[in-house]
């Protein structure tokens, strides 16, 4: 029965996979209407609600419908989107009726970066990847000095596949990665309780599974094992004393996208995440700490392209944790204007910070406010503002921090692919 | 014996009777014909009356030595269709020879299907017994999934035709055999 089923299925591999549209009797009447599916028209992109409705008044045609619906499928993030004809009003006219059943997880893009930060340097991430049916295998090289308190270069690999009715995806990464500090850093770490020592480097496991738990809405859970070999200024017997230890982790998260509204009145998107990374003895830790960290975002478009954008976001730890796990705020992304080194070169263990950026066109101006701190420690909000060119995917821009004493510019520009 | 369980297997008696391969040969063409056999129903006849093609596979095999060899099989696809003002079914031969036939009932349609699939008979025993077997299998709707390529067979498409028939345990196979055959001699 298996061989016969394979021997079936090797003959539909060599036979002509897709059958010529006019093996479908019905594509000789033409398309009266067409009906969406039920509650979901609005979550569709303007663009391709205008190809459905073109469809309407020329004859059907089975190829292009499933391209559509293939689209539809992507923007509804649907698990299927199929379509029936059934009869239409007037005789030799078919009424095409689009549905869409349960919902799949999106095979995320890994999103490849570039930026340059006047006080902090350049930022390169490049990421690549290639799929295989329902795998897709990743890879990346990367020197970034953006994210975090240190430079970290090194690479990363990944393979994921999605299981299940598309909803379910397991992941698993790899990344190696070489520290460079900045010098501020270098010379305050440890002197603080909350911290540890620099790195040299560190490599990473990290096994995850993600479930889609209604459309836009997705958790991950996970564990991460990160070794970390720490190297300190100070010497031991006149060299440095080096250590490896293991920083262990639970990862859990729950992100959530969502757009509405019609594009050519008010098209609102929302994107929100919540992340709780937990390091714990019991899965051999040479740490212990719970890393919180929830943000949001929200983009209003509005008529005559203008695009409004809110960020916030909060963070907090306990315990003590490597570096890479402090909050910074002084980049690219947060509190624009500042250099993260003169806010804190160790970064904090509480952070909270907004953003609020009006786009015209490609013109855009914003203000930032945030500030990392840690426990017991006064809360000083730091302003920035700017403005440049922009638009989904780039920046330019040129940012100032708000202080009473020597205010020096920051340019910014950088671009996601 | 419980009454139900009596009718119960004269039921399917029944049905296998009905469902009966029954063989003819000419010149070296052996064809098969299955009175009672239908395969355009449930799922696959639901998309059908929802205007959308549903493609078939039918796969004749010949099988010797008490059906434990295959002696000949023969492979053919047919993608059908329903006209929805008119209620009549359009079949469309894909693969050996290209063909079509219009305004078919249901079971004129299957017949038309059916009979298109032959072996050769030159290459089939004479003497000894010969078993027969149809299978015929709808296939499943074109996956709209993003990661597969539209231009034509890939590792992708072929990695999902494979794993699809791995799933396709589940999926609707009809099948019907005849009894041991001898096929006359010339």
């Amino acid at each position: 029965m298996r061989f016969v089923l394979l021997l079936l299925a090797a003959a539909a591999a060599a036979a002509p996979r897709t059958e010529p549209p006019a093996a479908n009797v019905n594509t000789r009447y033409i398309v009266e209407g067409v009906e969406f599916p039920a509650g979901k028209e609005n979550r569709l992109s303007q663009e391709l609600r205008d190809e459905i409705t073109g469809l309407v008044g020329r004859n059907y045609d089975p190829e292009a419908t499933e391209k559509l619906a293939t689209r539809m499928r992507r923007e509804l993030r649907a698990g299927s989107v199929s379509h029936r004809l059934s009869k239409g009003q007037t005789p030799e006219h078919v009424v095409l009726h689009f549905e869409a059943k349960g919902r799949r997880i999106e095979q995320q893009a890994e999103i490849s970066k570039l930026a340059y930060h006047s006080t902090q340097g350049w930022t390169a991430d490049l990421q690549f990847e290639t799929d295989h049916g329902r795998l897709r295998f990743g890879a990346g090289v990367r020197s970034d000095a953006d994210r975090m308190l240190e430079r970290t270069a090194g690479f990363n690999v990944n393979l994921a596949r999605v299981i299940g009715n598309n909803r379910v995806r397991i992941r698993f990464d790899h990344d190696r990665l070489h520290e460079i500090w900045n010098r501020s850093t270098r010379l305050a770490a440890g002197t603080n309780s909350e911290t540890t020592d620099i790195y040299r480097w560190r490599w990473a496991a990290r096994p995850t599974i993600s479930v889609v738990i209604t459309p836009g809405l997705v958790y991950t859970a996970g564990v991460e094992f990160q070794h970390i070999q720490f190297q300190p200024e100070r010497l031991t017997f006149g060299f440095p004393a080096a250590r490896t230890e293991a920083a262990n982790t639970v990862l859990n998260t729950l992100r959530l996208r969502r757009s509405w509204g019609p594009r050519e009145s008010l098209r609102s998107t929302v994107e929100a995440g919540y992340s709780l990374r937990a390091a714990t003895k019991t899965l051999d830790s040479d740490f212990v700490y719970a890393r919180h960290f929830a943000d949001g975002r929200y983009t209003a478009d509005l008529p005559g392209d203008n695009h409004v954008t809110l960020r916030a976001g909060v963070g907090t730890m306990s315990g003590r944790a490597p570096l890479y796990e402090r909050f910074t705020v002084g980049d690219t992304e947060r509190v624009r204007g500042w250099n993260k080194f003169d806010v804190d070169p160790l970064g904090g263990s509480r952070t909270a910070y907004g953003s609020v950026e009006y786009r015209y066109d490609n013109f855009l101006v914003f203000y930032d406010v945030g500030s990392v701190w840690d426990r017991r420690e006064a809360r000083v909000a730091r302003h920035g503002v700017g403005a440049g060119f922009g638009a989904s995917g780039w920046f330019l821009a040129v940012a100032f921090p708000l202080r009473s004493n020597g205010v020096q510019p920051v340019f910014m520009l950088g671009t996601t692919f | 014996m419980p009454r139900a369980a009596a009718g119960l297997l004269l039921a399917v008696a029944v049905l296998a009777l009905a469902q009966s391969l029954q063989v003819s040969q000419s010149a070296d063409e052996v064809r098969v014909t299955a009175p009672g056999f239908h395969f355009l129903t449930g799922k696959p006849l639901e998309r059908l009356q929802n205007g959308n093609t549903v493609a078939f596979d039918l796969l004749l095999t010949a099988f010797g030595e008490g059906k434990t060899t295959v002696l000949q099989r023969a492979f053919e696809r047919f993608v059908i269709s329903y006209d929805l003002w008119e209620q009549t079914y359009s079949v469309s031969r894909m693969r050996s020879r290209r063909g079509q036939a219009a305004h078919l009932t249901a079971t004129q349609a299957e017949e038309w299907c059916i009979s298109g699939i032959t072996l050769r008979a030159s290459s089939l025993p004479k003497d000894d017994p010969v078993w027969f077997r149809l299978e015929v299998r709808p296939q499943e709707p074109k996956q709209s999934d993003p990661g597969f390529d539209d231009s034509g067979p890939s590792l992708a498409t072929l990695i999902e035709v494979f794993s699809r028939a791995g799933r396709s345990r589940h999926a609707e196979v009809w099948r019907v055999e005849t009894g041991a055959v001898r096929l006359r001699t010339r």
